[in-house]
């Protein structure tokens, strides 16, 4: 049987164990003081009306009462590692899907699913004082929908013969895995839940979505394909992006946060062994429109020197000077594995790998950005802010805060 | 309300599996700590930074305890009246 724990408005439950004045109240958890959006209530304030992705003033408009918190993420990835570390005490077979989301297969355990349900539950409480709810199924998919069953602290199990009925008591549009637009386009077509797509039938899906076809017939049964993934699989890019502390205009500033992205990715792709031969840089103007651009470039690189160079190019033939810039994103692609290339016959100075290595070394004994390029010091952000869906406890898709 | 402080302070403590503050002192003030809310660990560079969030039973304050330097530090104190 599989097993999904998922923490209950995680980063709300958290600032509220932490600080009791908190406690009872409705807060929103934002992600800085600035430019920023609720990244999570607590069950107070969803109750009051504020929602994930609000602005702060439209969750202050929604509830007066509502007191905003900054985010706290090295307290959410300290917790999140923690009970990683405990799941994985129980079965080897943990996979941390998110930073408040896990999946276990609990099939060669000696105690049965519920037992373990019940103990995860406790210690998770006797220890961060937050509370998870945890769904048992035969598989993934049926754990996942099972844990929204009876949020917050819930426990729901469903058996194999019970599958079918389990999932057609959603709507399409709640079952994981199917987002908006999917579930518009069935909306067009009079199918709203798994009995209309398993009428639909096998052949009929596989026509219209090719391979996802033959994979949403399977949900609809309560099958699903993919197993509890204990070890990370090898990533197809590193990147980040950074949503701006004020609108961008001039080339120059936009040039610093290039730096400071760039650096990022190298420092990551540098800790964890990777070079790459793609750049895709994405810009956000202040309407919500993105546009990026991608380019494959002749040899593979770790460096922030390479990578931002190219990062800036790609800037240059993106931007047009009109545009306020909102979000500047920097991703490494086509990745290999166990090979960090930090100079190569084209660099006019030769010591780049000698400069990375002393950067690494001094940051690695005084701490992440003690030692930068001095233009990410006209930055006004600096650093991670926000937790990706991709974060992980370790590996590469490990952040640092 | 929130104030973010980072002021080195004297601390009264516990050392046992991890150190546990018992008192800290505040403008030449003792405030004792009656109840440990939260606790958690943030690393910086090669330094263990111990972190709690402690009440004196009307504020909450957040010490650090900086496992390199032995210092440790009121981060900030939270009087819990405004937002």
């Amino acid at each position: 049987m599989i097993l999904c724990m998922d923490m209950d408005a995680f980063f709300a439950s958290v600032e509220q164990a932490a600080n009791p004045h908190l406690r009872g109240k409705p807060i929103a958890v934002i992600g800085a003081r600035e430019r920023t959006v609720v990244v999570t209530s607590s069950y107070e304030a969803r109750a009051l009306g504020v929602k994930t992705g609000m602005s702060k003033y439209e969750a202050m408009k929604a509830c007066p009462s509502v007191q905003l918190v900054c985010a706290s993420n090295r307290v959410y990835t300290h917790v999140s590692s923690e009970i990683i570390k405990y799941l994985r005490t129980i079965t080897p077979e943990v996979e941390a899907y998110s930073i408040d989301e896990a999946f276990l297969n609990v099939s060669k355990c000696e105690s049965d699913p519920t037992s373990i349900a019940y103990m995860i539950k406790s210690h998770v409480k006797r220890s961060f004082n937050v509370t998870c709810s945890v769904g048992v199924g035969p598989n993934k998919l049926i754990a996942k929908m099972a844990s929204g069953i009876h949020k917050p602290d819930g426990f729901y199990m469903v058996e194999s013969d019970e599958m079918a009925d389990f999932m057609d008591s959603f709507e399409l549009g709640d079952i994981w895995g199917i987002g908006r637009r999917l579930n518009e386009r069935f909306r067009n077509l009079g199918i709203f839940n798994t009995a209309d797509l398993r009428q639909l039938g096998e052949e009929r899906l596989a026509e219209m979505f090719g391979i996802n076809g033959n994979r949403l017939y399977m949900m609809a049964h309560g099958k699903y394909p993919d197993g509890v993934e204990n070890e990370e699989l090898p990533v197809k890019s590193i990147g980040h992006s950074m949503t701006l502390p004020h609108n961008i205009r001039t080339r120059e500033e936009a040039a610093g946060y290039l730096l400071q992205l760039s650096e990022m990715v190298s420092a990551r792709a540098r800790k964890n062994g990777y070079s790459g031969k793609t750049l895709h840089v994405t810009i956000r103007d202040t309407e919500m429109g993105t546009i990026g651009k991608r380019r494959t470039f002749g040899f593979f690189t770790a460096a922030t020197h390479h990578i931002y160079d190219i990062a800036l190019s790609i800037f240059d033939e993106l931007w047009d000077c009109e545009i306020s810039i909102r979000l500047l994103g920097v991703s490494l692609g086509s990745l290999v594995p166990g090979c960090v290339m930090l100079s190569n016959i084209m660099d006019d100075f030769q010591n780049w790998p000698e400069i990375y290595d002393t950067i690494d070394k001094i940051n690695n004994k005084y701490g992440k950005e003690a030692v930068s390029f001095a233009t990410v010091l006209n930055c006004k952000r600096r650093g991670a802010k926000t937790i990706s869906p991709a974060w992980r406890p370790d590996g590469t898709r490990n952040v640092e805060f | 309300m929130l104030l973010n402080l980072h002021e080195r302070v004297r601390v009264g403590a516990v050392f046992d599996s991890s150190p546990k503050p018992v008192w800290f002192s505040l403008s030449g003030e003792k405030v004792v700590v009656k109840e440990i809310c939260y606790r958690w660990k943030e690393r910086s560079g090669s330094d263990i930074i111990h972190k709690y969030t402690v009440t004196d039973g009307f504020n909450v304050f957040e010490l650090s305890f900086s496992a390199m330097d032995a210092c440790w530090y009121l981060e900030a104190m939270d009087e819990g009246d405004g937002k």
